[in-house]
């Protein structure tokens, strides 16, 4: 389990799109609390809606912690996203870009990949799945 | 504006209206699927930029002149927005584009390296067949001296198996000879001008008739027929396909060999027809690998290159060959000239 400061961790409940939208927000509202860029903030929340959505549209139901993390001297933000849906059958191919889709390569879990600094899953079949997400600050953060 | 992008242009509008009314987070996802929905619709950044600027255009009309700071930054959070999913996408491309590119420098080195092991292959392959030709000459020179200067010397038994001894040498040299030119067909690089395909079968057919005067049969070769080519490349191949055809025929009281073109698949694809010993169709597919046999040396003299020899020379110029037959029912060979003009 992720080292959270206890008093620093928020639990967003996801059930419904305006649930994404609480989870986005507070996102970008830790990662500038943590000094990380405008950019590397947008980042975040995208790569937080993206599994958000997820888990509205596979899962039906599921929770997103946020916790602040330090690795001085960098700061960042830590996105643990749980649901105990159908889980994924096959997390490598879930990791890859549809090639075949016409328009929008690069959506969903790939996609919120390329947004974060680091990204884990973990998925049983009919366990569900669990995603962590961390965002440091950089040379480009304020 | 079409359609599609009216849609689009009205739902951002609403939100955005809303989101500068009551600065709600759920605005900014709509703005995020919208950005998402007009990916997968193929719309572009630009498209975007067009969206939102006729949006804020209206809406900053009704903005309070003290507002304009907080109006600036909200509309620019909210553009933001919209353009998220593109910036997604764009990585994912770019990704996806790096690893396109590993993958064809790689392809470009194993096929470097097939190149290279080939050309070594070849080489081999024809320093190996040229020094064997040495020795097996002195084979064939000792057995002939001996036949005709020691030959009293020799019971029948003896004479017969140091004829076997000849015979083996010089099945042997032609072999080598095969192997020989197969390497130069492949070492040769290509010229192509325009053959008189006609002229060339003709003499070829004269040649063969001449070998054997004591045969029956008839070669019956199409006027006007012309190829695009390398000169005498297109002679190994139509040697080949005519030797052959006169070789499968020797059984036959009348030998019948055609060659002409036609359009088979839209394509000029000239052929070689007999009416001899034919081939097993089951087999097909084995009749161009070299020193593939399908019928005993025993039955017809040959080495099983003829057919590798012309399948290469036609592969060089980017054409196809095939065969049809049955067996006892003759065969008929088809090539074609990638690139070939219609004759």
């Amino acid at each position: 389990m992720e080292r959270v400061a206890s008093e620093a961790q928020v639990r967003v409940f996801i059930r419904d799109e305006s649930d994404v939208a609480v989870a986005r927000r507070r996102a970008r509202e830790l990662a500038s609390q943590q000094g990380l860029s405008e950019v590397e903030a947008e980042a975040l929340a995208t790569a937080v809606t993206e599994i958000a959505r997820n888990i509205v549209v596979h899962a039906g139901s599921g929770e997103i912690l946020f916790g602040l993390i330090a690795d001085a001297p960098r700061r960042g933000v830590v996105v643990i996203a749980r649901d105990t849906g159908p889980g994924i059958p096959d997390v490598e191919q879930a990791m890859q870009d549809g090639f075949s889709t016409k328009h929008g390569l690069g959506f969903g879990l790939p996609g919120a990949r390329r947004l974060v600094d680091e990204f884990e899953i973990e998925s049983k079949t009919g366990a569900g799945t669990t995603v962590t997400l961390r965002k440091w600050t950089s040379a480009e953060s304020r | 504006m079409s359609d599609r992008t009216d849609g689009f242009a009205h739902e951002y509008f609403t939100a955005l209206e809303g989101y500068l009314r009551a600065g709600h987070e759920s605005a900014l996802t709509r703005a995020y699927e919208l950005g998402r929905r007009a990916m997968a619709d193929g719309l572009g950044v630009l498209d975007m930029a067009v969206l939102h600027r006729g949006a804020v255009d209206v809406l900053v009309v009704s903005a309070p002149a003290r507002d304009q700071p907080q109006f600036a930054r909200a509309v620019a959070d909210f553009f933001n927005e919209l353009l998220s999913p593109f910036e997604m996408s764009f990585r994912g491309y770019r990704e996806a584009n790096e690893e396109l590119q590993r993958f064809s420098e790689s392809l470009r080195r194993q096929k470097e390296e097939v190149e290279i092991v080939n050309r070594e292959l070849e080489s081999f392959g024809y320093s190996v067949s040229h020094d064997l030709r040495a020795p097996l000459r002195s084979i064939d020179g000792y057995s002939q001296i001996l036949l005709k200067e020691f030959a009293h010397a020799l019971d029948d038994d003896g004479k017969k198996y140091l004829g076997n001894v000849r015979e083996a040498a010089q099945r042997m040299s032609q072999l080598i000879d095969g192997l020989l030119s197969l390497a130069r067909v492949t070492r040769t690089e290509i010229r192509r001008v325009d053959v008189d395909l006609t002229a060339l079968a003709r003499r070829i057919s004269e040649r063969l008739r001449a070998e054997s005067p004591e045969r029956g049969g008839r070669f019956v070769i199409e006027d006007g027929v012309r190829g695009n080519g390398d000169p005498s490349l297109l002679a190994v191949v139509l040697e080949n396909l005519l030797g052959n055809a006169w070789k499968f025929t020797s059984k036959r009281k009348q030998a019948e060999i055609a060659f002409g073109c036609e359009e088979r698949d839209g394509k000029p694809t000239y052929f070689v027809r007999d009416n001899g010993a034919g081939f097993d169709a089951a087999y097909a597919d084995k009749l161009f690998g070299a020193f593939q046999r399908l019928h005993s040396p025993s039955e017809f003299e040959g080495t099983g290159i003829g057919l590798a020899t012309v399948q290469r020379v036609v592969r060089r110029h980017d054409g196809q060959v095939s065969a049809e037959g049955k067996i006892d029912g003759g065969a008929t060979f088809y090539f074609t000239l990638g690139g070939g003009r219609k004759p």
